[in-house]
């Protein structure tokens, strides 16, 4: 059997990628409630997860449903899927990376972490005065 | 108007994949030393930003062989880079629910 026949871009782009984009939609859905949970359960550092997740969870459902239509329609939706993607997809990572910056650099035990080590700096204000 | 708006957003796509994918394996090295630091919840993590970050840069690769030529390399290198996306939100998924049970 020749790999022409198998249709290889057929079988990406009307079979595997509409199930992965599902797939990952749905396990980010489960995401966006936990972390939800974790959120209204007190813990605050959630918060900016669950808007991650859900904004992920928003685009990569719209795409599918827009993929769908589109299977069977109009191709237009995917204009549409593709412009809430563009905008969506660097939201929920920039918020990740945002989130990985804050919690390397600025978060209370990487602080203490690095005065342990010598590496801050005392303020000039605070240094002894010559005499 | 679809051939040039698909012409600017298949660049970016490729440029960012690649980009997170880097990310995702720096942040994976952060989650080894926790993880190493004997917090165990955090092997999941490890795993899950580890195959992530391969599998966004297998996708970027393979969105860029095919914006070279339409070839098979390019597909697999799609078909595995998703499969291994997906196996790692499964596994981010995982971690947090069994964070949620720890807590309940």
């Amino acid at each position: 059997m020749s790999l022409v026949i198998l249709d290889i871009p057929g079988v990406f782009f009307q079979g595997f990628l509409p199930a992965v984009v599902m797939i990952a939609g749905i396990l980010f859905a489960i995401q966006a409630v936990i972390t939800f949970l974790l959120w209204r359960k007190g813990d605050q550092s959630f918060y900016l997860k669950f808007v991650s997740f859900l904004t992920a969870t928003i685009c990569l459902l719209c795409a599918f449903v827009s993929y769908l239509i589109a299977l069977s329609e109009s191709e237009a939706l995917l204009n549409v899927a593709a412009v809430v993607m563009l905008i969506g997809v660097p939201i929920a990572a920039g918020i990740q990376i945002y989130l990985y910056i804050r919690d390397t650099w600025f978060s209370d035990a990487a602080i203490e972490k690095r005065s342990a080590k010598g590496k801050l700096k005392e303020p000039k204000g605070l240094k002894e005065e010559k005499i | 108007m679809a051939a040039p708006f698909y012409a600017y957003i298949v660049p970016f796509i490729q440029v960012a994949s690649i980009i997170i994918g880097l990310f995702f394996c720096l942040r994976s090295i952060n989650k080894y030393h926790a993880w190493r630091n004997d917090e165990n919840a955090e092997m999941w993590m490890f795993l899950s930003f580890l195959i992530g970050g391969i599998a966004l840069l297998l996708c970027g690769y393979g969105i860029m062989v095919l914006s070279f030529i339409e070839s098979i390399g390019g597909f697999l290198l799609l078909f595995v880079g998703l499969g291994l996306g997906v196996a790692a939100i499964g596994l981010a998924t995982f971690y947090y629910i069994n964070t949620w049970r720890q807590l309940k």
